[in-house]
């Protein structure tokens, strides 16, 4: 955009001074011909055509026309000159490159009939100077072309490289004709200008010599009659002028005219004109004025002075003649002169072109046919290239054509060799790939063997899948990073390195250890132990082979191991199956021994039996009482078991090969009945006749004693558990059920076959079921208990999908190491029906109970403050009993449903941070009047100021009032209770609310029972000191709801000390808050 | 409305009826006006005009809550304060209450002789 602005700009500068150089060239004007001024105008118009376009030609033209204008004072040369610059700038641009033959086509066709038409048309000039001023504007105009043309191939030709191209590189034919042009037009102008000058010396001469004659005829007149002694001046001058034009006059030396005949201007009017001496004799007088040279030659005259000598009066005579007939004479020849310059030009400017177009055509072709001599020769094609007839552009052709065809089998060689070598390694790179994968399947195949190649230095260039396999390295970690000493004993490495060093008394260390022998010895297989990337050691048995290049040097080494851990194995086995067959005898012994087995021998062709001391020590009989005999063995047998046993050891002789096994009983030597299991084998002969039976004794009396104890105990349990009222549920890790005893049936309605495997939450109901897989998991992942170990409340769900509530309690024990989870459910629906049906009672009564008491209060309330007459003495005695039992009546009512709201669970707690102190002071408040009522004052002593507590504000209130309200009571008048505050540290942060006071002290018997419901010490002291007997079991509630404890310190006839404590409230960071900065410390008592 | 005179007393119970409306009328000196049931209280409420209105909550027939809904749907009476006489004095069940519209609660059983000066504190402390 910028560019294309600053490019108008440059565009509308150069417009605007080739417009001031087109007035310039207008103004600046040069005499050609006789009476013909060129002007140089056109030149900007033309350079404004090549160098700017067409539009600002025009305006070029225009500014160059108004001048003109104003000198000429006609229009019309203007109007030709725009039109030609539009013309010409069309025509050079659209058509013809050629700016010069543009503007002969425009004179030729517009511009010499467009003037003939204003001069002669419009004028109405004579044709003469009609054709004249055509032929001359033609003339000029295209020598000013010419120059404006000349100038730009000039300016082309000077610049160079990139500008150069930028403005176009002209053409050889453009070259030509313009070097061609000016030189015929030269060679044309030089005979034209000749002749021109000489017509004009040929009028001047006739002239000179006419006058000359006339002239000296008056001069020799005027001396003859001097010497004559004569004057007739006028007479000579009479015969002498021989035609009227001509002028005589006769000067003194003084100049003055003596006499004169006809005009002699030059004598007569010198000083209106000036002379100027054409050549020696000839002289021609113009007259001054603004006219034109042509014009005031016409109204100049010629003259010449001849001197008179011998007549001293006279100096000179001048005879004169108007310049006028010549010039009219030199203006008819110069028409013609002009007509052929016009022609001379038309016909320079044709050739010229015509020529130059002519003799750069050759070249021309050339130059086409050379634009795809690079592309012809790639493609391996002869390019066609012109003949010529001129000898030189022939020459060049044929020696371009030669290159190309040089250039062109060239290539074609050059592709075939390329497309061979292509082909070439093609085929080498699919015989390497094929060899390549070839190695890569040996490698991948060979999954036993860890093959691995590394370079000299051991980096490893090769690590095959039976390397990653053996060592748990991947390639990918191993290739290119690491030594295979990774993954070797670096013990075994170093302890081979040693060797290897003393034997070669040099220092081998590291990776050379695994090759020094492979690069002396050309290879070498040795057991080392791998070292897996998981830890794991094997015993491998690894070949190592140097790997040479072309020039023997070596480039690596291929290293090939084998898992021998198998081998290895198998060879310790072998060693050990030798041992233990070299033990075999004494270890038998030792066996036997341990088991305490007896071990037996009948030979049955001799008939002889061989016990070892084994089956000496489980028979009880001495080596020295026994025959050797089968009778002794059938000896022992209890009577009852003899038929058995021996049946059995006969088809055992009947069956040979064939262990078998038996057991029966025997009376021992010390009385004792044994349990024997019998083992024993026939053997038989090469024949296959039974010749021998071998067998063993274990005593197992006391195995089956304890099976038998065991089933005993089993269904003694398996009693129990059917008859118990209870359900028994056992699941295992996973939840499933695994027994399910008729208790559980009775109460969930499934048989155990149906439950037998299921989950156990299918008994359960709503989120305990959904969340009870994730629960045992939780459990046994991290040891948190919910409902194992505990016993809780839960929904039941029964076969029939009814829901009921349940007391689970969940024991876990251990068999074979798994975990079993042992439930004892108990349906609990009555228990809950009758709790409910207690707390609703309980509840209604109150509410019942407080209507009517409300009424006799209140009543009795009226009668007892006299507000309704004065009672006698007597009956206000008796008013009073009845009002104070009616209030200990409501505060018994309002303690029971404290406290059936407490065991329903429907006392609602707001939890919040309270400020300890103010609490305090607000319980001690309100019981002041009380206090003193018993003559009892109260004080507070608040250890810990600022402190805060988490309760419900309404409920502590309550705690300190039935705490008060019992000091209070219990303290002789004039004693004293006293609260008191402390911090606790241990075991967790709180405070201790402590109330004393200087009562009798709790009795020891009844420390245990004070926190129970309607606990009172004495009946008689419930009488005298009022209250419900519940004060502090609602308070032990109330506290342990807001996460307290509540306890007492007494010494019986001393006083009592209840407190409670109860933990601070913390802020959002876990730190206990206060309510001022700096509390816990100092101590300040109020007395109230 | 510069001193409270007129109560109107709603209490199905007639005994506590009694006893309050006395305790009101000879401790305090107070014109009462007793209904008892809602319904009543609604019919007469405003051709009595009363100063204060005291409420039993449990009633037969329309309870407590909801004749205090009607008789706000009065105009004559929206302004004048209503406080509930019941045995639910648990802090949620106050609060409960004043939401509902109560200026307070009145807990029974109640003293008869401090009656008048609470129903005093309470129309004072809504005035």
């Amino acid at each position: 955009m910028r560019q294309q602005w600053s490019g108008s700009v440059e565009r509308g500068l150069a417009t605007l001074a080739l417009a001031l150089l087109a007035v310039a060239g207008n103004f600046f004007h040069l005499p050609l011909l006789f009476g013909l001024d060129f002007i140089f105008g056109s030149i900007a118009v033309m350079l404004a055509v090549l160098l700017l376009g067409t539009l600002p030609a025009v305006i070029v033209a225009i500014a160059g026309g108004l001048y003109t204008l104003v000198l000429w004072g006609v229009p019309y040369p203007m109007v030709v000159f725009v039109i030609e610059a539009l013309v010409v700038g069309l025509v050079y641009r659209r058509w013809l490159y050629n700016v010069v033959v543009a503007d002969l086509l425009y004179w030729l066709v517009i511009g010499v009939p467009l003037v003939l038409l204003f001069y002669r048309g419009l004028i109405g000039m004579d044709w003469e100077p009609t054709t004249m001023i055509a032929l001359k504007q033609a003339v000029n105009a295209l020598f000013n072309t010419l120059i404006a043309s000349l100038l730009v191939m000039f300016w082309r030709l000077l610049r160079r490289g990139e500008q150069a191209s930028r403005l176009g590189r002209p053409s050889l034919a453009s070259l030509l004709f313009h070097a061609m042009l000016p030189v015929t037009l030269l060679a044309g102008l030089a005979p034209i200008l000749h002749q021109s000058y000489q017509q004009r010396d040929e009028q001047e001469a006739f002239m000179v010599e006419r006058l000359q004659e006339r002239a000296e005829s008056l001069s020799e007149r005027l001396a003859s009659d001097y010497r004559e002694g004569r004057v007739r001046y006028d007479y000579h001058l009479r015969r002498v002028q021989t035609r009227e034009d001509l002028g005589l006059a006769i000067v003194s030396p003084e100049g003055r005219v003596l006499a004169s005949r006809g005009d002699v201007r030059s004598v007569l009017e010198a000083s209106d004109g000036q002379v100027e001496t054409l050549d020696r004799e000839l002289s021609i007088w113009l007259p001054d004025g603004s006219m034109s040279a042509v014009g005031r030659w016409g109204q100049g005259a010629y003259f010449v002075a001849a001197p008179v000598g011998l007549v001293p009066d006279i100096e000179q005579v001048y005879a004169e003649m108007p310049a006028a007939p010549v010039v009219r004479a030199l203006e008819q020849q110069r028409v013609e002169l002009f007509a052929l310059l016009t022609v001379i030009v038309a016909l320079a400017i044709l050739v010229s072109a015509a020529l130059s177009y002519a003799i750069s055509r050759p070249l021309r072709k050339l130059d086409a046919v050379s634009a795809g001599l690079s592309s012809d020769i790639a493609a391996g094609r002869s390019p066609e290239l012109p003949e010529s007839r001129i000898l030189e552009y022939d020459g060049l052709a044929r020696t371009l054509r030669e290159m190309s065809r040089q250039l062109v089998a060239s290539f074609r060689q050059q592709a075939q060799a390329r497309s061979e070598l292509e082909s070439e390694v093609q085929t080498r790179t699919a015989e390497l790939a094929q060899t390549a994968d070839q190695l890569q399947a040996v490698l991948a195949a060979a999954s036993e063997f860890a093959i691995v190649v590394t370079d000299r230095d051991g980096l490893i260039t090769l690590f095959n899948p039976g390397a990653e396999k053996m060592t748990g390295y991947a390639a990918d970690e191993m290739v290119g990073q690491q030594s295979p000493v990774l993954f070797h004993v670096p013990e075994e490495i170093a302890a081979r390195a040693a060797q290897l060093s003393a034997a070669s008394e040099r220092t081998i260390d590291g990776f050379r250890a695994f090759v020094e022998i492979a690069d002396r010895e050309g290879a070498e297989t040795r057991e080392w132990t791998f070292v897996r990337k998981d830890g794991m050691r094997i015993p491998v048995s690894l070949t190592v082979t140097p790997q040479t290049d072309k020039q023997g040097n070596i480039s690596g080494y291929l290293g090939i191991a084998e898992d021998i851990t198998e081998r290895k194995a198998a060879e310790q086995a072998l060693r050990e199956s030798e041992k233990r067959f070299r033990d075999a005898t004494q270890q038998l012994t030792l066996a036997t021994e341990a088991a305490q087995l007896g071990v037996w021998d009948l030979n049955l062709t001799s008939g002889r039996l061989d016990w070892d001391s084994g089956m000496f020590r489980l028979y009880g009989v001495l080596p020295r009482d026994f025959g050797h005999h089968a009778d002794d063995w059938r000896r022992a047998l209890l009577p009852e078991d003899v038929e058995h046993a021996e049946a059995s050891l006969e088809t055992i002789l009947e069956r040979p090969g064939t262990p078998r096994e038996f057991t029966f009983r025997i009376l021992r030597g010390d009385g004792a009945t044994r349990h024997i299991r019998a083992m024993a084998q026939a053997i038989t002969d090469a024949a296959g006749v039974v010749v021998r039976a071998i067998g063993v004794n274990e005593d197992v009396t006391e195995r089956i004693e304890a099976e038998r104890a065991l089933a005993e105990q089993a269904l003694r349990t398996q009693t129990i558990i059917d008859n118990i009222v209870d359900g028994i549920i056992t699941i295992d890790r996973d939840g499933l059920i695994q027994s399910f005893n008729p208790g559980a049936s009775r109460i969930f309605g499934y048989t155990p076959r149906e439950v037998a495997g299921r989950n156990v939450s299918v008994l359960m109901t709503g989120p305990d079921r959904e969340s009870h897989d994730v629960y045992l998991r939780n459990y046994q992942a991290t040891g948190n208990r919910r409902v194992i170990g505990t016993s809780r409340e839960l929904q039941g769900r029964r076969k029939d999908g009814t829901v009921f509530p349940m007391e689970v309690s969940v024991s876990e024990v251990r068999q074979h190491g798994e975990p079993l989870y042992v439930g004892v459910v108990r349906d609990i629906t009555e228990r809950k029906r009758v709790e409910r049906m207690k707390n609703e009672f309980v509840s209604t009564v109150s509410h019942e109970l407080r209507t009517p008491l409300t009424s006799i209060s209140g009543a009795l309330g009226m009668v007892a403050s006299g507000a309704l007459g004065v009672l006698p003495e007597k009956v206000g005695e008796m008013v009073t009993i009845a009002q104070r039992n009616s209030e200990r009546l409501t505060l018994l009512i309002n303690d029971l449903l404290d406290m059936e709201k407490i065991a329903a669970g429907k006392l609602h707690f707001n939890m919040r941070a309270e400020p300890l102190e103010p609490l305090l002071a607000q319980a001690l408040e309100s019981y002041r009047g009380y206090a003193e009522q018993h003559q009892v004052q109260l004080v507070l002593d608040s250890g810990v100021p600022g402190v805060a507590v988490r309760v419900d504000d309404q409920r502590l209130l309550q705690v300190l009032a039935n705490l008060l309200s019992n000091a209070v009571k219990f303290s002789p008048p004039g004693g004293s209770v006293r609260v008191s505050v402390q911090a606790l540290n241990e075991p967790t942060e709180g405070v201790r609310v402590s109330v004393a006071d200087d009562g009798p002290g709790v009795p020891d018997n009844f420390r245990e029972q004070i926190f129970g419901k309607f606990a009172q010490a004495d009946g008689s002291d419930s009488r005298t000191k009022g209250g419900t007997g519940l004060g502090l079991a609602i308070s032990r509630e109330l506290v342990e709801h807001m996460g307290g404890r509540i306890g007492f310190d007494s010494v019986e006839g001393v006083g009592a000390t209840f407190w409670f404590e109860l933990p601070l409230a913390r802020d959002t960071d876990g730190h206990p808050s206060s309510s001022e900065p700096g509390s816990g410390c100092g101590r300040h008592a109020t007395d109230l | 409305m510069s001193e409270l005179q007129r109560i109107l007393y709603v209490e199905d119970e007639p005994d506590i009826q009694a006893i309050a409306s006395l305790a009101l009328e000879t401790v305090g000196g107070y014109t009462v006006k007793t209904c008892a049931s809602g319904e009543e209280a609604v019919r007469e409420a405003e051709a009595f005009a009363p100063d204060l209105i005291l409420l039993d909550v449990m009633m037969p027939g329309m309870d407590g809550p909801t004749t205090l809904e009607a008789l706000r749907g009065i105009p004559a009476l929206v302004e004048v304060p209503v406080a509930f006489m019941t045995a639910k004095v648990q802090p949620s069940e106050i609060a409960h209450y004043k939401s509902l519209g109560a200026r307070d609660v009145i807990a029974k059983p109640f003293d008869p002789m401090t009656l008048s000066d609470e129903v005093r504190r309470i129309w004072k402390a809504a005035a």
